[in-house]
């Protein structure tokens, strides 16, 4: 099952490299790039390092369904507002 | 047997493209050599452009070799297990896999070709130089063929 994920918004966020991040959580930056693109599922183990090292909860970070993009996220709000 | 040289600069090396080129090129130009190398010892008249055709091949199959031995991929199946990633362990293990597999199969089928020429009268390998052209067949093969599984299996190279 595909496994869609926030890596490279919270790692842009954070302003990490790939490299800073691999270091973080014991991986090579090129495995990270794979993350990010959804081309590896991470095991658990890694999963919870990633959502340990940007402070945030597991489901946050991963989900089975797509996770709706920044802009839509930011229209809801201001159509709410 | 896996030989691998670990790499001493950060650069990124061959893309992946690259690597999977030099691969096949150095798993098919090896026995492609070593057969027309045969084929020329087999000509009522030994022909000096099959053997420089024939050793043509074999170098092409050693240059190509050459920058994979030291390459990315290469690492994936030749490091220690505990310098590799989870992601890296997983590749090595299906590489590994894939690669006993397709070994066990060609190496069977040199069994069963054995035991027909003996039969039919067919080319064996007899004396030093196709023993010593099989041996370097074989190392070059146990050391390539996990590496290329790694390189068909690994996704495409993205921004």
């Amino acid at each position: 099952m595909y496994i869609h994920n926030r890596i490279a918004l919270f790692r842009t966020e954070r302003g990490a490299s790939r490299r800073e991040l691999g270091e973080a959580v014991g991986v090579n930056p090129q495995t990270i790039g794979f993350l990010e693109r959804g081309d590896y599922n991470p095991s658990l183990e890694l999963g919870l390092k990633l959502s340990r090292f940007f402070e945030v909860p597991v489901e946050t970070l991963f989900s089975f369904d797509p996770f709706p993009s920044v802009a839509s996220i930011l229209a809801n709000q201001e159509s709410r507002s | 047997m896996i030989y691998y040289r670990s790499s001493t600069s950060e650069g990124t090396g061959p893309s992946l493209s690259a690597l999977r080129s030099l691969i096949a090129t150095a798993l098919l130009a090896y026995p492609a050599g070593c057969v027309v190398l045969t084929l020329s010892n087999y000509t009522s008249k030994p022909s000096a452009a099959m053997h420089l055709i024939g050793f043509a091949l074999i170098f092409i199959a050693l240059l190509s070799a050459a920058p994979v031995i030291g390459s990315r991929l290469q690492r994936i199946v030749g490091e220690q297990p505990s310098k590799l990633d989870e992601m890296e362990l997983q590749q090595r293990h299906k590489a590994m896999n894939g690669a006993y597999m397709t070994f066990t199969a060609l190496f069977l089928a040199a069994i069963a070709y054995a035991g027909a020429a003996s039969d039919m009268n067919l080319w064996v390998p007899t004396g030093y130089e196709n023993w010593n052209a099989l041996f370097w067949g074989v190392f070059l093969y146990s050391s390539l063929l996990p590496t290329a599984f790694v390189a068909w299996a690994m996704p495409e190279e993205r921004d």
